[in-house]
């Protein structure tokens, strides 16, 4: 029976990949090239993945032989093994809970409820967890690191280093099991769900910017030459033997595994198995941990909590934009705002701007002040994140609608109104976060001359009028079905509008910060940059009116193609 | 006869499937037509030509004696929609849905609230409140979109399966309505599996099989309806039910 069940759930695995690469029969030329471009999307970056792997068995196999060898080095390169496995295990971790949103179960429901033993259902978690590609690419870098030790004389440290890697990918396995049965029991309700996706994602741009900031703060440490507290052995003026890590990096996975790895190196065979003792209670635990939780999720129903908003009707009326327009800018506005991706598109603008404010104000010890302390290259890079940070939902921003497009299509709507309230819309969260993205600059930074910020302000509003009917154009000739509760690929638009989207956003900031540096930094006159961006924005509008009715075309001659890509025939 | 609907040879294929085969559909104004077929007969596909979200591969259409291709927008300033596959946004509410279809269809401020009270009063929606369209079960859906395509009060409505997921009391309250509105001069052009509801509702019948228009008429007077008892038999004669040869399944029964 369960040899059977396997067979059966192998199959379903295979049938749903292929099935997945074939389209529907209603799709014309573009469409099937537009889908396999995005086909080809994921093949390119397994591709791409092939050198991360190669460098990836290099350094596992230099550090299997430098660590064979002995030596000064060997600390060091314990500190490398520590700091570069935390990458899977982050991975492991965050990734089931960006996935975890609306959808996540409906999947798996039809195999619940056939006779499928529990366990084998429970074991299948860490099955995929093993197949997890943040898994895979450390495989072969864990097996190199014995064939290292092996090619540097060391057999009995190659055996050791071999039982390591394969109790560290046992880690990795139970620990991505385990957030997995947690994610799909505890993040099961859809605004729990999104709400997690959202903290982690600015969870983890605050992650990025982190190093800077601590950097900034401590300029002195790395340079010191006399023996601090941050290393271990070495004379003043030498090469430090080890870097000793954060207390909080010392407890991870990881970083045990490197000190097995360091002590079976050094003969402190003892200490190393203790290590790996400690991984394998580890391992145990998540997997021991993952039971009760799974036993939960299949004995207590979904249950979907309904925020309880107050009724409202909501009705723009806006000088000179018909009501038709007004409301399509309206519905535009509501739906990307109350979508994970969305109210990302928002957020990361003044987080952009509070950390890019922090982190390269102030002149620190170790730094001069760089290109992004400038105010002006600060002011110009936060309104360009600004506008791209909505990119992900202007490039594609019929599809994006979902079942909502159709209903957009029966209503006596004119293309006119649909492109115009879209772009409206758009236009209006573009310019809120601008707005919310400069005012941290201007409040922590010391400010660049008031006709620059100026100037930069109507630089954007001049991308964005001349952004509108490109966007709309490319997502009427490439839509992509796409799940907006998500942080990540199933909420990017296809791939070419995506690119070609970005593309035209960088053209069109030439002219803007072309401007803005010719009368700052040029001609010394900064008041000529508001007057040459007024010029632009006067060019920029006559272009997107010229463009509008292009774009129109184009959504009436896909009209019938993007009600088929959302309903998903 | 007026027509609310007539086509000539309306045809969709898709590559070298004839999805919808020319049909020459005639529907009364006033009626209520209840258009029937097996799973997979074109009924969806009609409707979604007839509604302009297809474009057809040929005939030709009229709607309320308009041409959808020259009148779209006017078309659609009359017509309501229940699509197949509940097209609404998920991350609007119920009033904010309708609130938009009144804008859309430029009604009064005070005309869309009045509508939408009633609307989700009588659909049982009214204790959903403000939740997301994202957070509403099937039924609820279905009652949403069935408000959607009542609010600007066409005199056509294209009904696609509107009963499904529909519990009995809310059922019993949308037939009669559709009953009333009918019987106010509106038309219904209505598709839906329960044939027993269709034969009450409607008074006018088109049957479609492998795309084609096999049987259309007043519903006693169909073709083949001769000595048959009910509209299930006579649906079941007609696309051939009778003939089809079929498992007995003997390992279950």
């Amino acid at each position: 029976m369960t040899a059977a069940a396997v067979r059966a759930l192998a199959w379903l695995q295979w049938r749903l990949a292929v099935n997945g690469l074939r389209g529907g029969r209603r799709r014309d030329t573009l469409e099937r090239a537009s889908r396999w471009l995005d086909v080809l999307t994921p093949v390119v970056m397994a591709v791409l993945a092939v050198p991360m792997v190669l460098l990836l068995v290099v350094l596992g196999g230099i550090v299997g032989f430098v660590l064979a060898r002995g030596g000064s080095g060997s600390g060091t390169v314990e500190t490398v093994v520590s700091v570069v496995l935390v990458f899977p295990l982050v991975l492991v971790t965050l990734r089931p809970i960006f996935r975890a949103g609306r959808g996540y179960l409906e999947r798996s429901d039809l195999v619940r409820l056939l006779p499928i033993p529990r366990s084998l259902l429970f074991n299948l978690e860490f099955v995929r967890a093993a197949a997890d590609p943040a898994v895979l690419l450390f495989v072969p870098a864990l097996l190199a690191v014995p064939c290292g030790a092996l090619a540097g004389g060391a057999g009995s440290l190659a055996l050791a280093a071999l039982v390591a890697g394969v109790v560290f990918l046992f880690v990795l396995v139970a620990l991505g099991g385990l957030v997995v049965v947690a994610a799909q029991l505890f993040l099961r309700d859809r605004r729990r769900a999104e709400a997690a996706a959202l903290i982690l994602a600015v969870g983890v741009m605050a992650l990025n910017f982190l190093p800077q900031l601590i950097g900034r703060e401590r300029p002195a440490r790395r340079v010191s030459a006399a023996p601090s507290a941050g290393l271990s052995h070495g004379a003043p003026g030498q090469v430090p033997d080890k870097v000793v890590l954060p207390a909080g990096l010392r407890v991870l996975p990881s970083s045990v595994y490197a000190a097995a790895l360091g002590r079976a190196a050094s003969g402190e065979w003892r200490g190393s198995a203790g290590g790996l003792g400690v991984l394998v209670l580890v391992a145990a635990g998540c997997y021991g941990l993952a039971a009760p939780l799974q036993r939960r999720l299949l004995e207590t129903p979904a249950r979907s909590s309904r925020r309880v908003r107050a009724v409202r009707q909501g009705t723009w009326a806006l000088p000179f934009v018909s009501r038709a327009t007004a409301a399509v800018a309206a519905v535009q506005v509501r739906t990307i705002l109350r979508t994970v991706r969305g109210r990302w598109g928002l957020i990361a603008p003044p987080l952009f701007g509070v950390f890019f404010a922090f982190a390269f104000s102030r002149p620190s010890g170790r730094h001069s002040p760089d290109l992004f302390g400038s105010p002006l290259v600060m002011t110009i890079f936060v309104v360009f994140i600004a506008l791209q940070s909505l990119a992900a939902l202007s490039a594609n921003q019929f599809a994006s609608d979902g079942r909502g497009l159709p209903m957009l299509f029966l209503q006596p709507l004119a293309a006119r109104s649909l492109v115009r309230g879209k772009a409206l819309g758009i236009g209006v969260l573009q310019v809120v976060c601008m707005v919310l993205g400069l005012l941290p600059v201007a409040v922590l930074v010391r400010p660049a001359h008031p006709s620059v910020w100026l100037a930069v302000f109507l630089g954007g509003l001049a991308a964005m009028v001349v952004l509108a009917p490109v966007a709309a154009a490319l997502s009427a000739a490439f839509p992509k079905r796409v799940d907006l509760s998500h942080w990540g690929r199933s909420s990017n638009p296809h791939a070419t509008a995506g690119l070609v989207s970005f593309l035209a956003s960088a053209l069109a900031a030439g002219p803007p910060v072309g401007s803005v540096l010719l009368s700052s930094g040029v001609l010394h006159r900064p008041w000529v940059a508001p007057v040459l961006m007024l010029g632009w924005l006067a060019i920029a509008g006559a272009v997107a009116w010229l463009m509008l009715p292009v774009a129109e075309r184009i959504l009436l001659n896909r009209r019938e193609n993007l009600a088929l890509v959302v309903l998903g025939d | 006869m007026d027509l609310a609907i007539e086509t000539h040879g309306l045809s969709r294929h898709f590559g070298d499937l004839r999805a919808v085969d020319g049909i020459d559909l005639a529907v009364p104004r006033g009626s209520f037509y209840g258009f029937l077929g097996p799973n997979g007969a074109g009924k969806s596909t009609t409707i979604k030509c007839l509604t302009g979200l297809l474009r057809p591969s040929g005939g030709t259409t009229r709607i309320l004696a308009l041409d959808p291709a020259t009148d779209d927008l006017a078309i659609k300033r009359q017509t309501g929609v229940v699509p197949e596959d509940q097209a609404l946004f998920e991350r609007l509410s119920g009033p904010e849905t309708l609130s938009f279809v009144g804008q859309v269809h430029g009604l009064a401020k005070e005309a869309i609230g009045r509508r939408i009270g009633e609307l989700l009063a009588l659909l049982d929606l009214a204790s959903a409140g403000g939740a997301l369209v994202a957070d509403y079960s099937h039924g609820m859906r279905k009652k949403l979109a069935l408000a959607v395509a009542l609010l600007p009060a066409p005199t056509l409505l294209f009904l696609d399966e509107p009963f499904e997921g529909i519990d009995a009391v809310a059922s019993r309250q949308i037939k009669e309505l559709l009953h009333q509105f009918v019987q106010h001069g509106g038309t219904i052009f209505l598709t839906s599996h329960i044939l027993e509801i269709v034969e009450r509702l409607a008074d006018h019948i088109g049957i479609i099989h492998h795309g084609r228009l096999i049987a259309q008429g007043p519903i006693g007077e169909l073709p083949g309806a001769a000595g048959h008892a009910s509209l299930e038999e006579t649906f079941i004669a007609l696309v051939g039910g009778n003939q089809v040869e079929r498992p007995t399944l003997d390992w279950l029964l």
